[in-house]
């Protein structure tokens, strides 16, 4: 009776473990990016067209940084729904502040670049950015 | 027949035992793709899954997938061209890859 009881807990235990991470799933990136020149580009982060911000500082991230991602279960069950992350290059003065590059319309030197990524993803995602030619 | 008690539930239990082993070690498993990456013209720069991975036609480039549905992102970039990029996943590595890169 005791081991009858001690196996449906374990049981229990691993149904509840599995439904809990079939609700959502979190999964850190690295991003960063480069040019074609594979030097390093300054990039604020954006998902689903929001940038993202640092909690602490309220500042935007910037590549390269580390972020973590929540997928959210498809309603079909057959997986996660993908995410769209997305870059936009930025000039950055000498106190490290961003000076040019996060007002809307305001140009870039980069064309921004976007993909969607999915949990099982690597966590390196190197985003390779072309220059823009009309800017000036 | 006789039925000796407690016998199905201690081999239930070696069972799931031994398919949960074989799920871990097998979940460690890492799984490897090699593909001849080239690219016209020649001389781009690998790039696989974010990691610089060497120069089109330098030797095989060795991809490794944790999972069947893990997908890998390869990206080939040349100086004053457009970067190009391919999503495989561990079924679909070919042997032999060419990226036509085309002027920026």
């Amino acid at each position: 009776m005791a081991r009858d009881c001690i196996f449906s807990f374990a049981l229990s235990c691993v149904l509840f473990s599995a439904v809990s991470c079939a609700s959502v799933r979190q999964t850190e990136f690295t991003i960063s990016a480069i040019d074609t020149d594979e030097r390093d580009v300054t990039c604020v982060i954006f998902s689903d067209e929001q940038i993202l911000v640092n909690n602490s500082s309220n500042e935007p991230i910037r590549t390269p940084a580390n972020i973590k991602v929540i997928f959210k279960p498809k309603s079909d069950g057959s997986g996660f729904e993908s995410v769209k992350l997305g870059l936009k290059a930025v000039e950055v003065g000498p106190d490290k502040k961003i000076i040019k590059g996060l007002r809307e319309g305001e140009g870039s030197r980069f064309l921004e670049d976007v993909r969607w990524v999915q949990p099982t993803d690597a966590k390196n995602q190197t985003f390779i950015l072309l220059k823009d030619k009309n800017y000036n | 027949m006789t039925r000796i008690p407690g016998h199905n539930r201690a081999a239930r239990l070696f069972t799931a035992a031994a398919i949960g082993l074989i799920a871990l070690t097998c979940g460690g498993c890492a799984m490897i793709r090699y593909v001849d990456v080239d690219s016209n013209p020649t001389g781009a720069v690998i790039y696989v899954n974010g990691e610089r991975r060497g120069t089109t036609r330098d030797e095989k480039v060795r991809i490794q997938f944790t999972t069947p549905e893990q997908r890998a992102l390869i990206q080939v970039l040349k100086p004053r061209f457009k970067p190009v990029f391919q999503y495989w996943m561990f079924d679909e590595v070919p042997e032999k890859k060419i990226f036509k890169l085309e002027l920026d």
